[in-house]
């Protein structure tokens, strides 16, 4: 269980009254864990309904131990226990009441974020009923995503069994967007996945890639002044508000922590001119930023690592500019990371947010070392999202939000054996594995 | 009939129709018998055809035909006389392809007037005919006449099947009584339709085969209807085969409009499959193909709408960072490269051996020809090989050249009188004669002059450009005179002359380096200009400023 | 020749003129004389060779192993630290195809033949990425598209010499959502579907019938009219004549056992299925069949049709007798089918070597290529993706690709980020 921090913005788990059904869905979420620890879960579970995570104390033995990106423990041991991190070190032993887990031969990495996702918000990204995605209208402090979070998609399963154990999730669309929150990725509610409900403010530059509402009417696009009319009407209304006098605006009022420099904001801003102008914006709205997608990021690179703005990059799955070199989107990364610019890997969708690391490879193949590559996609973002005391790397004390892989998570080859979110252990019951573990058994003969 | 050469009978029978179907003969006297119909143009310098000329001479012109020409001719009483001194008498001048007054091939044709069902689908109708939706318009009239030009073939852009060409000549009054041959030639083209079958490139070529390969079942079914009529399925006429009929017995040419390297090889490759009598129109980048439209041996009608050099093919084999190997370059070297190599086009296939015809097809104004012409002939063209790709092969490729074409006796009086030489920036055609008929052209307008003391721009300038190119600057040095400017510019590519002129506070100025035309458009404000650059090698126009820099040279 | 080319011309007949001294340098044959010594060649077929050498005379694979002699006039790349894999094939593509994919005006259109442009800089992209070979298809809008074509990406070529010499015809075809999809066009179903190609298989039977009875009767009456040659079942029987490779779209596991029963009952055998998302499911009726699979490593959910694809679907369906390949679909996932390919090994547990082949050796075959590309064996095309290390392991790039051994792309000799940087970066410096 997550427990209170020093942070009081991290959210505590809501306990709410279990009825019997659920305590018994909970001992059999169990019991799959101890088949779990007898190293054959996944090879039994056929079920199409995941099952959430198993509370336990687990012993992690024998293998290597990658507490962040350029330490590693060989041989090491990682006592779990309460959710949190009990101890990690080679001299280790486990515990009478452990579940023991034998990962020699294999790796024990954080577990892994991506900084950028819809997860939760969209199933069938062609069928627009099941997309929660965008709202109408441009300003939209308001909204939240949090409370449109499914937090039974298949989409969760799928993502975490490969190591991403936390995720941004985040509405799109006009300027102002709405509300991401940042989700671990097992619990029984949306809100009790929250590591932070309001983790930062999505906008879009002005005449970028912000669209209209859906099938809205063409219509002249809010410019950049009426961005800076709508935060000085915020500010105005919050000193109006703070004498006690006016109504309230949802909008404003969501505003507010923003404002206040508490929540940053994501700007999706992507080419050299898009990112002058998010810079602009953060100057002039005195706010804090940080810069998803971040194309062509490189040629401000010194800039951004002078202000340091965080750069959460789009996903490197995608077509270079006409006039850029090949390997522009995946060198780009490295540029970034040796002019001092924090980085954090993406996907941007949510079908495929379990390969955030397979983007992260690319980056590595074209001079992102890969130290770097792995904090890009644990504790840099981790602390970009103020929760690096919580998660991102494997230290005693934090959340055990980690996974057991025959490899590193960059390595498209590499199998990932375990997961544990907040302690508890991850059934690989996800509809992919379920689907896999039903046709294997399929008669030749019928 | 031979296959190559056009059909010399066709041409003799001019005025004798040899197709009830189609064969418009309508070459006559003007009607207007207001005006002499019988004059003498004496001492005049005369460029018979391209290579002969008779420094002095006299064309006899009646009823519309050259009667006579040659140093010594005896005048009739009833001539008219016009002392020529000091001009100079051309044939006039042929654009083969021209959309002058055409309603678009493609689907944008709808609305012509001739979309009944009957008419077929627009993009789809090989039975339309170029001379029946002609539509005049007198200030392209008089616009194409002013640069000498005496007949157009009326060519429609576009479309896959858009119609048949005709023969016009820039005569006034009833348009029809001035088409001299209708249909020219099948059209075909590469331009899928909009909202139906063929909408794509590939679907256009499956489209026009199994067009032809229907005509050429029709002509079976007729063959065989004909040797016996009591057996065997009745033929059935449509007005597409019908139209087709010709092109695939070889009766009639095919202009195929290609102009992409691989369209010019795709299409090649089709009418050899169909075993057409075509030509090829357009041949943008012939130059890409020339060794095979030499193989060829058919004569070509090249369009002087040049592409801008980003949309030529190959443009990314030189860019830096899609390069070939080994063929990397700059991108301003790579663009001016590619935009001489378009220039040069006309002169790269004439020095191949292959007959062309220039033409304005596709050009927006097509009395833009001429400016295009001078810069085919700065990348190489000769004078002579202009004139022929403007009068002779044109006639030809038009079954015209027994009466159009050059000054000679019995051909029909189409002439262009200039004082200067044709193809000079300068060059001001006083009279062109369209079958005898005698046009004035009015003085070119003049410049109006600038009020005196509103602006000079004498003095250096310095710009900063920065265009798709890349960033560069320009050193200008300009002199002003009046409302007249000249000077220098200095750009990455070295020196260049300017020239342009100062209307108020405008001033235009125009410039030729590496090949390309720079036309510069600004508003000048003290010491600083601003306004547009552009030139008609691209499709961009740039953002323009410079300062006056003090002192001296620069 | 038409049928292969589109109307090109076989042959290197190439332009002159004023850009004579630019074209010389194409003319160059393509096909080369090449050695690669000291590296670690990934035969794919017959196991790793480490320090191994291969050589390539006049464009074909002469001799691999590792105590190869290289004639004397080989030009040799040294390959110590390097790792070789065959060209990658990408199996399925819309790169470069010129002026339209999809011919969405009509339901049928196998008369088409697409049409490709040889300057497109996706081609130089995905070369960058060690591809050498694609698979160009129509799209699939419609229930029997066009006939596709097979090129090598020959830079800087006339279009005429990108195509793979003795590649068979192929058709596209397409099931499910993509052709139903389109509004006021029949079919609007899969029921629909079903019965379209039935329809037009009869129309294209009754054709040859009537083709049949027109060279008898003609043996009689040399006079006689022949019936017209309609293009589109023409295609179509050459079709039934098992003269052309068919290549249908689909996604669920309903519409391709109707597709191959469709196939069944007009006697011809379905090629592959392109994606063929839940080909897991059909295992036994594929590998009776005799269809491959051309799939996605892990594209799912964009669609209902696509919510049970699974990654363990390449896994299991090789593992269960039905050859697979994977192809991009994409001028981006084309870059990295390498990255895709390892994911074979991730999801099952496939192979190394087996997984190199869902991108060479299984793709090859799918276009009836497999006998001159696709591995590295004495005999066959040397055509090359030349990587820093092993092709699956993360930090591994392409450091040179290679077709008929020729070099089409460099890393060194090619625009980089980094370079570009350095150039920016040092006129800075002047300006200073």
């Amino acid at each position: 269980m997550i427990h209170m921090t020093a942070d009081s913005r991290v959210r505590a788990p809501r306990r709410f009254p279990q009825p019997a059904a659920l305590r018994r869905l909970g001992s059999l979420a169990l019991a799959l864990a101890l088949t779990a620890a007898l190293g054959a879960l996944h090879e039994t579970a056929a079920q199409s309904l995941s099952l959430g995570g198993a509370d336990g104390t687990f012993f992690i033995r024998g293998g290597t131990v990658i507490p962040t990106g350029g330490q590693r423990l060989e041989g090491a041991g990682i006592l779990i226990r309460d959710g949190r991190i009990a101890a990690v070190g080679r001299d280790i032993q486990a515990p009478a009441d452990a579940i023991v887990i034998d990962a020699t031969g294999k790796y024990v990495y954080p577990g892994m974020i991506n900084s950028n996702t819809g997860l939760g918000l969209s199933e069938i990204s062609a069928v627009e009923v099941t997309v929660d995605l965008r709202e109408a209208g441009d300003f939209n402090p308001h909204i939240r995503a949090l409370n449109a979070v499914n937090p039974h998609t298949q989409m969760i399963p799928i993502t975490r069994v490969n190591g991403v154990t936390a995720a941004i999730t985040r509405p799109t669309g006009g300027i102002i967007s709405g509300q991401a929150a940042l989700l671990q990725l097992d619990g029984w509610t949306a809100q009790a996945m929250a590591l932070r409900p309001y983790a930062a403010l999505i906008m879009n530059v002005p005449g970028g890639g912000g669209r209209g509402p859906r099938g809205g009417a063409a219509r002249r696009p809010p410019d950049l002044q009426e961005v800076y009319d709508y935060f000085a009407a915020a500010r105005e209304y919050h000193r109006v508000r703070a004498g006690g006098a006016g109504p309230v605006d949802l909008g404003f009022e969501a505003l507010g922590p923003v404002l206040e420099g508490e929540v940053p904001v994501i700007i999706n801003a992507n080419g050299r001119e898009q990112i002058e102008t998010a810079l602009g914006m953060a100057e002039e709205l005195g706010i804090r930023i940080v810069i998803v997608g971040g194309r062509g990021s490189y040629h401000l690179a010194d800039r951004l690592a002078e202000g340091e703005i965080p750069v959460i990059l789009g996903s490197l799955q995608s077509t270079v500019g006409a006039d850029d070199p090949y390997d522009a989107i995946y060198a780009e990364p490295g540029v970034l990371y040796r002019a001092g610019v924090k980085l954090a890997f993406s996907t941007g969708d949510v079908a495929n947010a379990r390969h955030v690391a397979h983007h992260a490879a690319l980056a590595m193949a074209y001079g992102l070392p890969e130290d770097a590559a792995l904090n890009a996609l644990t504790i840099w973002p981790a602390q970009i999202w103020g929760v690096d005391g919580e998660i991102g790397s494997l230290e005693v004390g934090k959340s055990a939000d980690l996974f057991v892989s025959t490899g590193s998570p960059m390595d498209a080859r590499s199998q990932v054996a375990h997961v544990f979110i907040a302690g508890r252990q991850i059934p690989f019951d996800d509809y992919h594995t379920a689907l896999f573990e039903k046709f294997k058994t399929r008669p030749l003969d019928r | 009939m031979t296959r190559h050469a056009l059909p010399a009978a066709l041409v003799g029978a001019l005025l004798l129709a040899t197709n009830a179907e189609a064969q418009i003969q309508r070459v006559q006297a003007p009607a207007d018998g207001q005006e002499t119909t019988v004059y003498a143009l004496t001492d005049a310098r005369i460029v018979v055809m391209p290579g002969r000329v008779m420094e002095r001479g006299t064309i006899l012109i009646r009823d519309g035909r050259i009667e006579a020409v040659g140093p010594q001719v005896a005048i009739p009483a009833d001539a008219h006389r016009l002392d020529m001194t000091g001009h100079t008498v051309y044939p006039g001048l042929i654009d083969v392809a021209s959309t002058l007054g055409l309603p678009p091939g493609g689907s944008a044709g709808a609305g012509d007037g001739n979309n009944d069902d009957a008419a077929g689908v627009p993009g789809l109708q090989a039975r339309r005919l170029a001379a029946d939706v002609y539509r005049p318009d007198d200030s392209a009239l008089d616009a194409l006449r002013a640069i000498g030009v005496t007949t157009v073939g009326l060519a429609f852009k576009g479309g896959v099947l858009p119609g048949r060409s005709a023969a016009l000549n820039l005569g006034a009054g009833d348009p029809h009584l001035q088409i001299l041959r209708s249909p020219v030639a099948v059209q075909v083209a590469l331009e899928g339709r909009r909202g139906g079958y063929p909408a794509t490139l590939m679907a256009t070529q499956a489209y026009l085969r199994q067009a032809f390969l229907d005509a050429g079942h029709y002509r079976l079914q007729l063959q065989a209807f004909a040797r016996n009529p009591s057996g065997g399925p009745r033929p059935v006429h449509t007005a597409e085969q019908q139209a087709l009929l010709p092109a695939v017995s070889g009766e009639l040419a095919v202009w195929i409009e290609a102009s992409r390297e691989n369209d010019l090889k795709r299409m090649m490759a089709f009418a050899e499959e169909m075993g057409l009598d075509y030509v090829l129109l357009g041949a943008q980048e012939g130059y890409r193909v020339v060794d095979e439209l030499a193989a060829e041996g058919r004569p070509v009608i090249v369009s002087l709408d040049f592409p801008a050099p980003g949309a030529v093919t190959g443009r990314a084999f030189h860019s830096p960072v899609t390069a070939a190997p080994g063929q990397a370059m700059p991108r301003a070297a790579a663009d001016s490269m590619i935009t001489r190599a378009l220039h040069a086009n006309p002169a790269t296939l004439l020095g191949a051996g292959i007959p062309i015809a220039l033409s304005s097809h596709g050009l927006f104004q097509p009395a833009d020809l001429m400016d295009r012409v001078r810069l085919a002939m700065e990348a190489g063209l000769s004078a002579d090989d202009a004139l022929g790709a403007l009068t002779l092969t044109p006639a030809r490729l038009l079954g015209l050249e027994a009466v159009l074409g050059s000054i000679e006796a019995g051909k029909l009086a189409n002439l262009a009188v200039l004082e200067g030489d044709l193809f000079a920036e300068d060059a001001q055609v006083r009279h062109v004669f369209v079958e005898g008929r005698r046009f004035d052209i009015p003085d070119r307008e003049p410049t109006p002059a600038a009020a005196p003391g509103e602006v000079n721009v004498s003095g250096n300038w310095h710009a900063n450009i920065s265009s798709p190119m890349g960033a560069f600057s320009l050193q200008i040095r300009l002199q002003q005179e009046g409302n007249r400017v000249t000077g220098q510019l200095t750009g990455p590519m070295g020196p260049a002359p300017v020239q342009g002129d100062v209307d108020g506070a405008a001033v235009r100025l125009s410039s030729s380096m590496a090949g390309l035309t720079l036309r510069i458009h600004v508003t000048v404000d003290d010491n600083r200009m601003s306004g547009t650059v552009s030139s008609p090698d691209f499709d961009e126009t740039i953002p323009f400023t410079a300062t006056r820099t003090p002192g001296g040279d620069s | 020749m038409i049928r292969v080319l589109n109307g090109l011309r076989l042959g290197t007949r190439l332009a002159g003129g004023v850009l004579l001294p630019l074209l010389l340098l194409m003319s160059q044959a393509a096909a080369q004389d090449l050695a690669i010594s000291g590296a670690t060649i990934l035969t794919v077929t017959d196991g790793t060779i480490e320090n191994g050498t291969v050589v390539v005379r006049n464009g074909k694979i002469t001799a691999v192993g590792q105590d190869v002699p290289i004639p004397a006039g080989v030009p040799v790349i040294d390959g110590s630290g390097r790792y070789v894999m065959p060209g990658i094939v990408d199996a399925h593509s819309h790169m470069a195809m010129d002026r339209g994919v999809n011919e969405g005006s009509e339901t049928v259109t196998p008369e088409l033949i697409i049409d490709m442009r040889n300057d497109d800089p996706q081609l130089y992209r995905a070369l960058a990425g060690g591809v050498t070979t694609i698979h160009v298809l129509h799209g699939s809008a419609n229930v029997i598209g066009a006939q596709n074509a097979v090129i090598k990406l020959r830079w800087g070529h006339p279009l005429e010499d990108m195509y793979v010499e003795g590649a068979p015809r192929g058709m596209k075809f397409a099931l499910g959502e993509n052709p139903k999809r389109s509004t006021g066009r029949y079919p609007a179903s899969r029921m629909g579907i079903e019965h379209t190609l039935r329809w037009w298989f009869n129309q294209a039977r009754e054709y040859m019938k009537e083709w049949d009875a027109y060279e008898a009767a003609r043996r009689r009456n040399p006079d006689l009219v022949p019936p017209r040659r309609d293009l589109r079942l023409e295609a179509l029987a050459d079709v039934l004549r098992g003269e052309i490779l068919t290549h249908v779209h689909a996604y669920r596991a309903d519409e391709m056992i109707m597709m191959m029963e469709v196939a069944d009952e007009f006697g011809f055998t379905v090629a592959t299925f392109q994606h063929g998302l839940e080909g897991f499911k059909i295992t036994n009726e594929l590998a009776a069949h005799g269809a491959a699979v051309s799939a996605f490593a892990d594209n799912w959910a964009y669609k209902v049709e696509a919510f049970d694809a699974i990654p363990h679907a390449m896994y299991l369906m090789w593992s269960r007798g039905v050859r697979v390949s994977l192809n991009s679909d994409s001028g981006e996932r084309t870059r990295r089918m390498y990255q895709e390919a390892a994911k074979a090994m991730k999801y099952g547990g496939m192979p190394e070597d087996e997984a190199l082949k869902l991108i060479t050796l299984y793709a090859a075959a799918d276009v009836g290529i497999d006998h001159l590309v696709g591995s590295i064996e004495v005999g066959k095309d040397g055509d090359f993706a030349i990587f820093n290390g092993p092709p699956f392991a993360p930090a591994s790039r392409v450091e040179m690709t290679i077709i008929d051994g020729r070099v089409y792309f460099d890393r060194e000799e090619a625009e980089t980020l980094e370079k570009q940087l350095a150039r920016n970066a040092a006129e800075r410096e002047d300006d200073r």
